[in-house]
């Protein structure tokens, strides 16, 4: 699941609404750890947890994730 | 909710630490269990009775501190989807390294008379150790601060 290609504007919607990896995680239901990785691109989510994020970020999964060099 | 939480924090930086040294601990014990380690670390030093039950006790430490979490509500939340992928992703390596410890074991028994108890633990330390010690590293690496 590592991956170079995938990008992603977590930290920019999280700070949008003061939240922090703490509080997003508790929020979503996963560790801390989690959020800090998929932020730093390190772990890329599964489906259910980026519709998570973007439920409780209130922004499209589509402008939370994107692929490198517009791949696909 | 919160404490529970920083509860939780604790316990996911705690793990790689207590997997590396549970790892570690228990390659020493079982590498002073080796026939040629026996002889290597001779009775004049006492090293291998010196190893051996320090090894064992902090292999019995760290298993207790890394499964007294399992035991209760704490195991879901600490449980999430990177912990799986990490652990999954360890025992896939785990079980290739394995595999070429199974390798070498076949040229060591066919090439030299070392003892089958001693390859037989040296496919054991290997398969054992290796996944765990890739679980911790991953771990780790996805551990930064924020």
């Amino acid at each position: 699941m590592e991956s170079e290609r995938l990008g992603n504007w977590l930290k920019m919607h999280r700070a949008r609404l003061n939240l922090t990896q703490g509080e997003l995680a508790e929020r979503v239901g996963v560790t801390r750890k989690t959020i800090n990785s998929v932020e730093n691109g390190i772990f890329v989510p599964s489906t259910v947890l980026a519709l998570k994020l973007s439920r409780v970020l209130q922004t499209p999964v589509d402008d939370l994730f994107y692929l490198h060099n517009d791949e696909l | 909710m919160e404490e529970h939480m920083s509860r939780l924090e604790v316990l996911s930086k705690q793990r790689p630490v207590l997997l590396l040294l549970s790892a570690l601990a228990f390659a020493a014990w079982q590498g002073t269990e080796l026939g040629f380690m026996h002889s290597e670390i001779s009775d004049e030093t006492g090293l291998a009775r010196f190893i051996a039950p320090v090894a064992i006790t902090v292999w019995i430490c760290t298993s207790v501190g890394l499964l007294a979490p399992f035991i209760g509500r704490r195991k879901l939340a600490s449980e999430d989807e990177m912990t799986r992928y990490n652990r999954l992703t360890a025992f896939n390596w785990g079980y290739g390294i394995a595999m070429i410890a199974v390798g070498a074991a076949l040229i060591l028994a066919s090439r030299t008379d070392w003892p089958a108890i001693d390859i037989v633990r040296l496919i054991l330390i290997a398969g054992v150790v290796a996944p765990m010690l890739r679980f911790a590293l991953m771990e780790l690496r996805s551990s930064d601060g924020e």
